[in-house]
């Protein structure tokens, strides 16, 4: 089919940016390395009798009171922290929670917002009227004070927080896709699909959704940055999941209170966090540039 | 003017549903709080008549639609009820706290339009050149970087070293002008970076399309300088759309306030939600909740307002734009 085609060419557009643009693939680098990097800390904590970021570097999890807020050396590249912790373990652990917390936020919110945006803008008129409303309303309220006030009743733990960052995210989705499906759904082969008597569900699933799927994937990758930047925000007032679970907001929150003493201990999970979320934002970037050159800076919420 | 106010009134009846809903959510809070939530409040050890005495003041006894409209009737009326931790009025506490979160996010704001507007400009101008790529590579920094890490370099590498930047609280304007700027500038710092990062992409790529325009080229055919086409004519075209996004920032600028707010320990809306969730203070959190929504959806309203102000092009009268 004509659709499959021109997919296939949209990927090899993206990667041949990636080869060609040293700042895309530097972006592409660093979401590769997020990624392997939390799905090796998953496997090594709990999975494997003898963790091997322990073997190699230290335990993240184990304290040693003779060498408390140690500064940066050979042994502890990045330091240790109040407890004698190595500072590199553990922010290489935290990485896990960041991108466990951004991929499952950002799914959600892409399986929910893209449905809605579809629907809306399928079934225009009261239905259009009703969804698009609703997204306003959630668009009323700062992205994290509503996922704050949603922790408020779903309690602290990673599906709370996935569900609450996943709800802010829904409008910019569902926007997103309504504006493209409005376009889409207009074009001949939907009309053509419509008039031999497909049931709704297939138009939308088989003619309208892949059609959508750029805007999607340009979203998605803006998505992620702003939602790890939020989970370490939320980590930081404490309301992210519990310790002793490394994640970067909480090493920042106890490092403010050694932040005389100890300037590594807020130096280095903060950028832990900056270089990532600078990563999914070169690269989405270059997806932008690559499948949708006109279209500015997306939809982004803080 | 009467098409200005059949855009006010249309605007109005795009807010009022909107509103509602919002106060929907809002009330949603504690409703959706698994089990009983005033045996949550008071914890597992309380007695059942403490929790039946909660569940009276919280009016938890009644049926969930007349819950919701008491809830309606008392917020369209300013009342969020009483502080479960001191008893105060809801609104009482919100109103004490106003003063410093917007000073902190007006702050933030200005910072945000002082840096964003002349390097997103300058980039335009100079596209392809070594400033361009410099503002782009810090615009993406400027958006990558978290405000709460931001705001924890500021104090490491400004407050330490010169010591006349406090680090914890904030003082306001209204009461000491030297010290009020002094205390607001890191924290406004902090939280406007990341909004002049996307001010400035946004202003560059609007400067860019201007500058394109035919009347541009028009413009200097008819000799008027470069500079006066580009800073006067081009700059005010790109400035309105930017108008648009000012507003919708707000409700970042409060988002982030929450976040910025903790780590200076100024005690505006945000600190007070963050402590109110841990003491599950409901009624202050349904209140904050509300007031923010309220506080950005009238913001939004005042923009479209002086947008349709602004741009003779809009047709105030002429529905959806």
């Amino acid at each position: 089919m004509s659709t499959g085609r021109r997919r296939m060419g949209v990927r090899f557009r993206v990667y041949r940016r990636i080869r060609t643009d040293p700042i895309a693939g530097v972006g592409a680098l660093i979401v590769v390395a997020s990624v392997a990097i939390a799905l090796f800390s998953i496997v090594d904590d709990f999975l494997l009798s003898e963790r091997m970021i322990s073997a190699v570097l230290h335990d993240p999890y184990a304290g040693d009171p003779s060498n408390r807020l140690a500064n940066p050396s050979f042994s502890h590249p990045f330091g240790t922290d109040e407890q004698g912790r190595d500072i590199l373990a553990r922010v290489l652990y935290g990485t896990r929670t960041s991108i466990i917390v951004g991929v499952g936020a950002v799914t959600f919110a892409a399986l929910v917002g893209v449905s809605l945006g579809i629907v809306t803008a399928y079934y225009d008129g009261l239905v259009d009227s009703i969804g698009m409303r609703a997204m306003d309303v959630l668009l009323a309220f700062p992205a994290i004070l509503l996922a704050i006030a949603l922790l408020a009743s779903l309690g602290r733990g990673f599906t709370s927080i996935i569900l609450a960052l996943g709800v802010a995210y829904v409008p910019s989705f569902a926007r997103v896709t309504r504006s493209k499906a409005l376009s889409v759904k207009s074009e001949e082969y939907v009309t053509a699909a419509e008039v031999m008597g497909y049931p709704d569900y297939s138009v939308l699933r088989d003619e309208i959704l892949p059609n959508c799927v750029t805007p999607i994937i340009v979203q998605s990758t803006f998505s992620l940055a702003v939602a790890i930047i939020a989970e370490a925000g939320l980590s930081f007032l404490g309301l992210g999941v519990t310790p002793p679970t490394p994640t970067w907001g909480i090493m920042l929150s106890t490092a403010q209170q050694y932040i005389t003493t100890a300037w590594w201990y807020s130096l280095f999970p903060g950028l832990a966090i900056m270089v990532t979320v600078l990563g999914y934002n070169l690269l989405g970037d270059s997806i932008r540039d690559v499948l949708d050159p006109q279209s500015s800076d997306g939809n982004r919420r803080l | 003017m009467s098409r200005l106010l059949r855009y006010l009134a249309s605007r109005l009846l795009w807010a009022i549903p909107v509103l509602l809903g919002a106060s929907v959510v809002t009330f949603a809070i504690m409703q959706l709080t698994p089990g009983d939530p005033a045996r949550f409040i008071l914890g597992q050890r309380a007695s059942p008549e403490t929790v039946e005495q909660l569940r009276r003041q919280l009016g938890l006894h009644k049926p969930v639609y007349v819950q919701y409209l008491d809830f309606l009737t008392n917020a369209v009326q300013g009342d969020f009820g009483t502080s479960l931790q001191t008893q105060e009025p809801v609104t009482d506490r919100i109103a004490q706290r106003v003063p410093y979160t917007a000073q902190l996010s007006v702050a933030g704001l200005l910072i945000a339009i002082a840096i964003s507007f002349p390097v997103g400009v300058i980039g335009a101008v100079r596209e392809g050149e070594f400033a361009d790529h410099a503002s782009r590579v810090g615009a993406l920094l400027g958006i990558s970087t978290p405000n709460f890490w931001l705001a924890l370099l500021l104090i490491l590498l400004v407050a330490v070293p010169f010591q006349s930047f406090p680090i914890f609280g904030m003082t306001l304007v209204t009461n000491d002008p030297i010290e009020g700027v002094l205390s607001t500038v890191l924290p406004a710092v902090s939280l406007g970076t990341a909004q002049a990062a996307l001010l400035t992409r946004l202003l560059r790529g609007g400067m860019l399309d201007e500058l394109q325009e035919g009347y541009v080229r028009t413009a200097k055919a008819y000799g008027i300088s470069t500079g006066e086409v580009t800073y006067v004519y081009a700059l005010k075209n790109a400035l309105l759309p930017t108008i648009t996004v000012i507003g919708l920032q707000l409700g970042s600028l409060l988002g982030g306030a929450v976040i910025v707010e903790q780590v200076f320990g100024i005690p505006g809306l945000g600190r007070m939600a963050v402590s109110a969730i841990f003491t599950k203070d409901y009624p202050v959190i349904q209140g904050i909740t509300m007031f923010i929504a309220v506080a950005f959806v009238s913001a939004n309203l005042v923009v479209d307002l002086l947008y349709a102000k602004l741009d003779p092009r809009i047709d105030v009268g002429g529905g959806e734009q």
